[in-house]
């Protein structure tokens, strides 16, 4: 296994403001790593979906984004999520809001960069030690910034307008090549400006937030668990343990398939 | 060695844009020509320079350079070849699509040293910007497998 992979194949890509998820509704969600999903009927969605639980019960699951695994009949894990600990039981109106790659537009970066700061220091200062000071727990979700080469007819650069213009949240998927997994995150657009120098391609820079903390996500599944019904009591199902590596092919970019942009 | 589509549209658009300037275009690259001997005529050549990668998306920057070559009959100065080598690359240069670009053109330069052989020659090289996704080759034909058949 090489230590280190190049970033060709890498994808960018993020939901469109326009784009209505498919919301399906869980019958049951395992307490695993990686929860399982029970439903009536999977659909259409497949492996590297964007997954976000809304009124599941699990504290540990809802708001935030996952990627679906492989699914099964009638089940699919939530790539990065573990409710092995969990005290949750499944809500009355849950739902799991499910993200395609219709939903999706891949951005055509040249240059992409996650800001991260530790957590900063509390001020606890008293008259006995002015210069008191106390770690917070909590660090900052982050900021991105990125660079790309300004083409009208790319749909991933007038989606980025169209994000800063509207202000609106979408998720974020990033693809590793080579199986390494997902970073997904909430993000919000927050400006798109453009650079241009002699004899360059004519660049749009920008930058957006994070608004919760980026996640890598990646199959590392293989436990089995017990299913909580809507009564929080047990259910019979397994998790599906997937190989390591046998992760889905990233989607092809959506932009760039013509000879010449 | 360019691109062949970088190789071709420069081509195409040199034989159009040179011929406004009174010089007859000759693709030369592994062909035999028949220039003329007492008129202007121009050829080309091309000298790749980088080849990089733009984005995520896979779009790769090529840049290299079209050695436009003039050549004019003998013993007759410089000013006329000259003349001629402006107004073509003058034309040549308003050309350029959203996959190739004319970027700059070079000074002119002496190609046979400034003696006066059959031909007097200058060239002018043209910086180009070939901007492009590498499309999906035609597979190849089916190979056969040379046990087939064989015990």
């Amino acid at each position: 296994m090489p230590a280190a992979t190049n970033t060709k194949g890498l994808t960018i890509c993020i939901t469109k403001g326009a784009a209505a998820p498919v919301n399906l509704t869980p019958t049951a969600i395992s307490k695993a790593r990686p929860a399982v999903v029970t439903v009536a009927d999977v659909g259409t969605i497949k492996a590297g979906d964007l997954a976000m639980p809304v009124g599941t019960g699990f504290a540990e699951l809802d708001g935030k984004i996952f990627v679906v695994g492989t699914p099964g009949v009638g089940t699919f894990p939530l790539m990065g999520s573990d409710t092995t600990g969990s005290t949750g039981t499944l809500g009355g109106t849950p739902k799991i809001e499910v993200d395609g790659d219709a939903n999706l537009v891949c951005e055509c970066f040249s240059e992409f960069s996650i800001n991260r700061d530790a957590p900063e220091a509390i001020e606890a200062g008293t008259f006995c030690d002015p210069t008191l000071t106390v770690a917070s727990a909590v660090a900052p979700a982050g900021t991105f910034e990125f660079t790309g080469n300004v083409n009208k007819d790319d749909p991933g650069y007038a989606e980025l307008l169209k994000a800063e213009e509207d202000g609106l949240q979408r998720e974020m998927k990033v693809t590793f090549p080579q199986g390494n997994g997902y970073v997904v995150a909430p993000i919000t657009v927050t400006l798109v400006s453009w650079a241009f120098a002699l004899d360059t391609s004519v660049q749009f820079t920008g930058a957006g937030t994070f608004n919760s903390k980026p996640k890598h996500v990646y199959d590392d599944s293989g436990a089995t668990s017990l299913l909580m019904g809507h009564n929080g009591g047990p259910t019979m199902a397994g998790d599906q343990a997937r190989a390591p590596g046998n992760m889905p092919p990233p989607p092809p970019p959506a932009a760039g398939a013509a000879m010449a942009r | 060695m360019s691109y062949p589509f970088v190789r071709n549209q420069i081509r195409q658009w040199a034989a159009a844009d040179f011929a406004l300037g009174g010089v007859q275009f000759f693709d030369s690259i592994n062909r035999v020509i028949s220039p003329p001997h007492d008129s202007i005529w121009a050829t080309v050549e091309f000298d790749p320079a980088s080849d990089s990668i733009l984005d995520f998306c896979g779009a790769h920057l090529s840049t290299g350079v079209a050695d436009f070559i003039f050549a004019g009959p003998p013993n007759v100065g410089d000013s006329a070849v000259l003349a001629a080598a402006d107004t073509c690359i003058w034309y040549l240069m308003q050309r350029g699509n959203s996959a190739l670009t004319l970027a700059y053109a070079h000074q002119p330069e002496e190609f046979s040293n400034g003696t006066a052989d059959h031909n007097y020659r200058i060239y002018v090289a043209v910086e180009y910007r070939f901007v492009f996704v590498p499309p999906k080759p035609t597979p190849p034909l089916a190979r056969r497998d040379s046990n087939a058949g064989r015990n």
